[in-house]
């Protein structure tokens, strides 16, 4: 027998394969397609304060083995998702975890604070790359100092294990996944997605109204893959890799690059079945190769290059 | 889930019909319902699978059709698969047309590759439904004198060009044909959809239309498909609809990309 559950700060995950926010609805949408009891955990779609429109249409478009998203985080705001939609999530077994974010830091705290007496929450997520508008629209992640603000202040307000969900779109991402682990993340989720963006040659026009989007699903795995790497090097804390998995094989490149868990977001919205494959894949590798625990390859290759 | 093709074969220039095997639940899906679709083998690159609407429910041979007009590279690709290729099939998928009103009137009114769910609509509805169907030359219209044929209903034709039918639009042969309390269900260019609801507006009759957004998901994941609803928020294409009621949607706020 493979033993795929995880331990991580303190919660027993059933295997490392989650659903990344924003892919998977608010999780009662993927109920018709997946045992949801069979997954590792769920990510909620980012819920901020108050209800968001999200951004016009467009707001998808495909590109190399990739998919560029402008939904500007639509979402019905911290109380419906309470008062609707984890009831609805209490009748599974399965390890919930909420992507939060705000406009500014007095909006993280308020979402935060919200989860307090949240049971059924096992933990909250921080997405990092929401554009900081003060600053010009530049995202909060790419600051280590605002970074760490928002973690602490978030774990202080929530009393939650925090995760710090940080962005691709740096140069060095060492700094911030350290500054957040001093400001008491339990663990980091990398990456969120790369800017990117297109254009209609026939209009002549940026295809998106905000003309950057952000680049997710095959396409970036490899950077992805980069960061979980650096990232792992550099924190203690666990790190949850994200970014282009869609196999077993995919997520086991993570594990090996030093991640304890991995998130697949993409890939469901071409197969809602998928994070099932992706855990029976790696079960095979295992019993495959005589791996009992998945600790005996996770950060394999961490130290030796 | 992963089907066989029948057949997939050209059905006017440009236009294709594809046959695909069909799961019980597929075939138990609703006129106005759709399915993603992918091709076997095409790995990552397309990555997302394509929507396309339930053409025919094919039961007597558990299949289902699709029409699908060849645009660009997903579509493309599929016009080259063959009888006997796998292909995954996702679905039956969204809300579907409602029942008619029994006794009453309804008229579907198609524009181009528009017809596709609502041919379903007249095989369920018998004789009671009368399609207009137009398009821009007689290549646009011409795949449904199959369907004409094999399911016995009466249809109006009409080409901007003239070239077969009346001349003009599906919406200036549905002006002379409809009549207030006529139930109309619609599916076309988001132009005629604008035309339906102000002449549902003007002329007194209820509308559906089955509305198109690009989409990422086809399963309410991803909230990529939406359009804004009379409500002030926005709606998922591929849960809420694609059928809406007229009055669900909020016109203005719509707009014209594409
Ligand atoms: C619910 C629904 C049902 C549909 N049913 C049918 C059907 O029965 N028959 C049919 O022929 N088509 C149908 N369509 C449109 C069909 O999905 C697109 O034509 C197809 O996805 C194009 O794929 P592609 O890879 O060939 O095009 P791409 O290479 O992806 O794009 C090429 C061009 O195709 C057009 N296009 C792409 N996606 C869409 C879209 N979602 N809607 C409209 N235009 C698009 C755009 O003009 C684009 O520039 C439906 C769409 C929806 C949302
Ligand atoms: C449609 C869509 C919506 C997303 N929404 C969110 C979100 O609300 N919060 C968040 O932290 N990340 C969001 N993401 C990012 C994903 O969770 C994930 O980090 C990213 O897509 C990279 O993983 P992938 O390549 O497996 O998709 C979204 C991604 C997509 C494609
Ligand atoms: S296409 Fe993903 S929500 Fe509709």
């Amino acid at each position: 027998m493979v033993d795929l559950s995880v331990n991580m700060f303190g919660i027993d995950f059933k295997n490392p394969v989650f659903a990344a926010s924003g892919t998977a609805g608010y999780g009662i949408e993927l109920v018709h397609y997946i045992d949801l009891e069979k997954i590792g955990a769920l990510i909620t779609k980012g819920v901020s304060p108050k209800p968001k429109s999200g951004n016009p249409q467009p707001r998808i478009i495909e590109t190399p083995s990739g998919i560029l998203n402008s939904i500007g985080l639509q979402n019905i705001g911290v109380k419906r998702l309470i008062d609707e939609v984890l009831p609805e999530l209490e009748k599974y077994d399965t390890s919930v975890i909420v992507n939060i974010f705000g406009d500014d830091i007095d909006g993280y705290i308020n979402v935060a604070g919200a989860f307090l007496n949240e049971d059924r929450v096992d933990a909250l997520e921080v997405n990092l790359s929401c554009p900081n508008v003060k600053e010009g629209g530049i995202a909060f992640g790419r600051d280590p100092k605002i970074s760490a603000e928002i973690t602490s202040a978030v774990v202080e307000a929530s009393q939650k294990p925090v995760i710090a969900k940080l962005t691709p779109n740096v140069t060095d991402i060492a700094p911030i996944a350290k500054a957040v682990e001093e400001a008491g993340a339990a663990a980091v989720s990398v990456v969120n997605t790369l800017l990117g963006m297109a254009v209609d040659v026939e209009t002549r026009r940026p295809y998106f109204k905000n003309v950057t989007a952000g680049l997710s699903g095959p396409a970036i795995r490899p950077v992805a893959l980069r960061f979980v790497w650096e990232t792992a090097r550099a924190v203690k804390i666990p790190v949850i890799g994200i970014g282009g998995i869609t196999s077993g094989k995919d997520a086991l490149e993570f594990i090996m690059a030093g991640a304890a868990a991995v998130q697949v977001g993409s890939a469901n919205l071409v197969d809602p079945g998928v994070i099932s494959n992706v855990i029976d894949e790696i079960e095979d590798y295992c019993t495959k190769n005589g791996i009992s625990d998945l600790k005996e390859i996770r950060g394999i290759i961490k130290e030796e290059i | 889930m992963k089907a066989k093709i029948l057949s997939n074969r050209e059905a006017a220039p440009g236009y294709f019909r594809l046959a695909v095997s069909a799961t019980e639940a597929l075939l138990r899906g609703r006129p106005g319902q759709f399915v993603m679709v992918r091709g076997e083998g095409w790995e990552t690159d397309p990555l997302l699978r394509r929507p396309f609407s339930i053409y025919r429910f094919r039961k007597g041979m558990e299949a289902v059709e699709i029409l699908y007009r060849a645009v660009g590279r997903g579509t493309r690709l599929l016009s080259q698969m063959k009888a006997g290729d796998a292909i995954d099939i996702l679905g039956p998928l969204g809300n579907g047309f409602p029942d008619l009103p029994e006794g009453r009137r309804s008229l579907l009114v198609a524009g181009g590759a528009g017809v596709a769910p609502l041919i379903s609509v007249a095989e369920a509805k018998g004789g009671s439904a009368r399609l207009i169907m137009g398009g821009k030359t007689k290549d646009d219209i011409s795949y449904v004198f199959e369907d004409e044929r094999e399911l016995g209903i009466d249809v109006t034709y009409a080409t901007e060009d003239g070239s077969f039918g009346k001349m003009g639009t599906s919406i200036s042969a549905m002006k002379e044909e409809a009549s207030p309390g006529d139930t109309v269900f619609a599916c076309g260019p988001l132009k005629m959809l604008r035309e339906v609801e102000r002449l549902s507006r003007e002329m007194g009759f209820t509308s559906y239309v089955s509305y198109e957004e690009r989409m990422g998901c086809g399963t309410g994941l991803c909230f990529g498909c939406v359009v804004m609803g009379a409500g002030g928020e926005y709606q998922r294409v591929c849960k809420d609809g694609p059928v809406f009621d007229v009055n669900e949607l909020s016109w203005k706020d719509i707009e014209d990309i594409d």
